[in-house]
């Protein structure tokens, strides 16, 4: 009989050995927040949930070992996927539970939470402040706008047909907003109505680029697309550019030039007028986060898979590598979170939990700091 | 303590193909690289293949998870059939084998003998009931697989989708699927527990109607405790997993029932375990002895014509004999 139970103990265990492996295709979540410096410190959501402020982390020496702050101090608010967002000494930040939290950027105590009692769907874009509005969106499908004064809604939740996990950008009165049902929207600022809105192919995850009187982003139906900002009609002499797979990090603006990054681990540069391709640059891998424009050079962070990844840095005007890091055949941790531009030098978000402070001159490491110390 | 064993033949022509193939199948996995031979194969179709039913079943990912199960069960048909009536006449076979192992149980090479002789009779192979096996595990594994990954709950999961569809712009405009079915969000647990209610019970039912009874008393207790711990371990993943897995359970274990109710009936779902007695070969139904099949006029000795033996007349006249057993054996009981 003992043997028996053994047996069915035995079998019962490799079982659940091999619900694991089913299990296997599943990725948990980390989060993948950028890094935003303001006044020489440096925010960031960490992949253990809490949000942390380093300070004195200019580029000649360490920043300290702790961070200046971090919030909330032991536990976890939620996964961050979105930037922090600085404004009028508050930093605004959205978490995975469906809060948006606002905290005091020098000393890092709560001021207020929206909501402050339940939840809204779960938020993976960044936040955005204007004119005293607090925008977001989330995966209840709604896009909000608060007012940071009283604290309450502007006007009643925008509901689009899909989640939401862009970023919306705020533009002359207007807010424009990303949907995963096929549509940007273009709303008023101040009552919310809808002005105008643009169906795509697919899913639009990706941040608007405002350039010119021109809305520029992509979409998940692998197209990059050009509209008229106040029209919302495609923009006269644009043509829709196609990559090889999803558009999804947000593109900067460079002389004349759009640079779009796509999940195929190429980085383009298009014509901000006609679309037309200026240069394409081949990064090793997926390439989701937005990039960082500093000194004429263009930086993306890479997932090579395998939780490997890498750092490019190209030349804006050309699309020639001016370096990769590490180089050759050795990667460091994957990086999905965008890149933080400061004077000469990124900050990346590495999967592995720390930031970087990487010279864009030579690509060298000058400092890294866990993000997770913390709370270790 | 008895244990049912089954014998291997030496392998035939036929097994020594699929040993072939599956070392050329493993060889190239090698080669290629097992994972992604694995995404490419298997994975990677049925994920493209869900969304696409996903975007024609009104962009109903619930419904397409439902039309995915019902087609790759129909697809399987044949080899599930063959899985389940290789398994009920090698199950038929036991109290034989049990019998010739007695008979022979000091002499190992005719005991080896005499088993290949009893398959060979009755046109049963020990490895029928292993292939369809072997075969189903991957294509199952690769539609929980594919269901997990379309759900796409997390940002994570999002960005690792991509790296799996077609570059059809059908496929691509259809992410992410719409997580809503009737009162589930397929890509989180159900908080009112009740697909893991329906998993635990169907379940337990498949279970049920799939044990072979037994007289043995050990053999019953453990069969007894899978009937109940696979329903519970079920149930208690479902409460944690998203419940668009739990759907996929659900809907297989009903299919699972029918095909198994066509096959064996309702098995022992309605039937009491047999009374612990030391094991005979007429406490198995389809089962007799060469003897006893002789005394009944029934030609021979095999497993496929013992199975006839489990319906119709026959039956009847084991009932009887049973029963006049019983009643002896209670007679007995009284006397002393």
């Amino acid at each position: 009989m003992k043997l028996k139970s053994t047996l069915v103990i035995t079998v019962v265990l490799a079982c659940c050995l091999l619900l694991t492996g089913c299990f296997g295709g599943s990725v948990p979540p980390k989060g993948w927040s950028g890094p935003v410096v303001v006044d020489d410190l440096l925010y960031v959501g960490s992949m253990t949930g809490q949000v942390v402020a380093f300070d004195d982390i200019s580029a000649d020496g360490n920043p300290y070992d702790e961070p200046w702050w971090s919030y909330p101090d032991e536990t976890a608010i939620s996964y961050i996927y979105g930037d922090p967002v600085v404004d009028n000494g508050s930093v605004y930040i959205g978490c995975y539970s469906g809060k948006v939290y606002v905290l005091n950027a020098s000393r890092g105590y709560r001021e207020w939470i929206y909501p402050s009692e339940s939840y809204v769907g779960a938020i993976v874009g960044s936040p955005a402040v204007a004119e005293g509005t607090l925008y977001f969106g989330s995966s209840d499908k709604n896009l909000y706008a608060i007012n940071t004064s009283t604290r309450q809604l502007e006007w009643q939740p925008f509901e689009t047909d899909g989640k939401i996990w862009s970023t919306p950008v705020v533009y002359n009165g207007t807010v424009y907003i990303g949907s995963f049902d096929h549509n940007l929207y273009a709303l008023d600022a101040l009552s919310g109505d809808v002005l105008w809105q643009f169906e795509t192919g697919g899913a639009i995850a990706s941040t608007p680029l405002i350039y010119n009187g021109a809305i520029y982003f992509g979409s998940l139906d692998r197209k990059f697309y050009a509209l008229d900002a106040v029209t919302g009609e495609s923009k006269a002499g644009f043509a829709t550019f196609s990559a090889d797979d999803w558009f999804w990090g947000e593109a900067v603006e460079h002389n004349g030039s759009i640079i779009a990054v796509s999940l195929d681990g190429k980085v383009y540069a298009l014509d901000a007028d006609s679309g037309g391709e200026l240069w394409v640059a081949e990064a090793g891998g997926t390439v989701r986060g937005a990039p960082a424009l500093v000194d004429n050079f263009v930086i993306v962070g890479t997932d090579e898979g395998s939780d490997r990844g890498k750092l490019y840095c190209f030349n804006a005007d050309t699309g020639s590598m001016a370096w990769e890091h590490p180089s050759g055949d050795e990667t460091m941790s994957a990086i999905h979170a965008s890149i933080g531009e400061g004077d000469g030098v990124v900050y990346v978000h590495a999967a592995n939990q720390k930031i970087y402070c990487i010279d864009v001159e030579h690509g060298n490491i000058l400092w890294s700091i866990s993000t997770s110390s913390g709370s270790e | 303590m008895t244990t049912q064993k089954f014998n291997l033949p030496k392998p035939g022509k036929k097994n020594l193909i699929l040993i072939g193939s599956a070392v050329a199948l493993m060889i190239a996995s090698v080669t290629v690289g097992l994972v992604e031979l694995w995404n490419v194969v298997l994975l990677q179709p049925m994920l493209n293949f869900i969304i696409i039913l996903s975007n024609v079943f009104f962009d109903n990912f619930g419904i397409a998870i439902v039309v995915l199960v019902i087609i790759v069960r129909l697809l399987m048909l044949p080899v599930t059939l063959k899985q389940l009536h290789s398994t009920k006449a090698m199950s038929a076979l036991q109290p034989k084998m049990k019998e010739i192992q007695k008979k022979y149980e000091k002499d190992k090479v005719k005991l080896q003998q005499e088993i290949a002789k009893v398959y060979k009779e009755s046109g049963v192979s020990p490895l029928g009931c292993l292939w369809p096996m072997l075969i189903q595990l991957p294509i199952w594994i690769a539609l929980y697989q594919s269901i997990l990954k379309a759900l796409a709950a997390t940002p994570e999961e999002m960005l690792s989708l991509s790296q799996r569809l077609y570059s059809s712009a059908y496929i691509q405009g259809a992410v992410p699927l719409d997580e809503k079915f009737l009162w589930l969000d397929l890509g989180r647990p159900d908080p009112y527990f009740i697909m893991a209610v329906l998993v635990g019970a169907t379940m337990w039912v498949l279970q049920k109607m799939s044990t072979v009874p037994t007289s043995d008393p050990k053999q019953q207790s453990m069969n007894n405790m899978l009937v109940w711990m696979m329903p519970l371990m079920f149930a208690f993943f479902t409460i944690q997993f998203p419940s668009g897995l739990a759907l996929f359970w659900v809907v297989s274990n009903i299919i699972g029932i029918i095909t198994q109710y066509f096959i064996t009936g309702w098995g022992s779902l309605f039937k009491r375990a047999p009374k612990a007695v030391e094991p005979t070969t007429a406490d198995v139904p389809g089962v007799v002895l060469p003897e006893e099949a002789d005394s009944e006029g029934d030609v021979g000795s095999g497993g496929v014509k013992q199975e006839r033996l489990a319906d119709g007349k026959s039956r009847e006249k084991r009932k009887d004999r049973r029963r006049s057993r019983r009643a002896g054996s209670r007679r007995a009981k009284r006397k002393s």
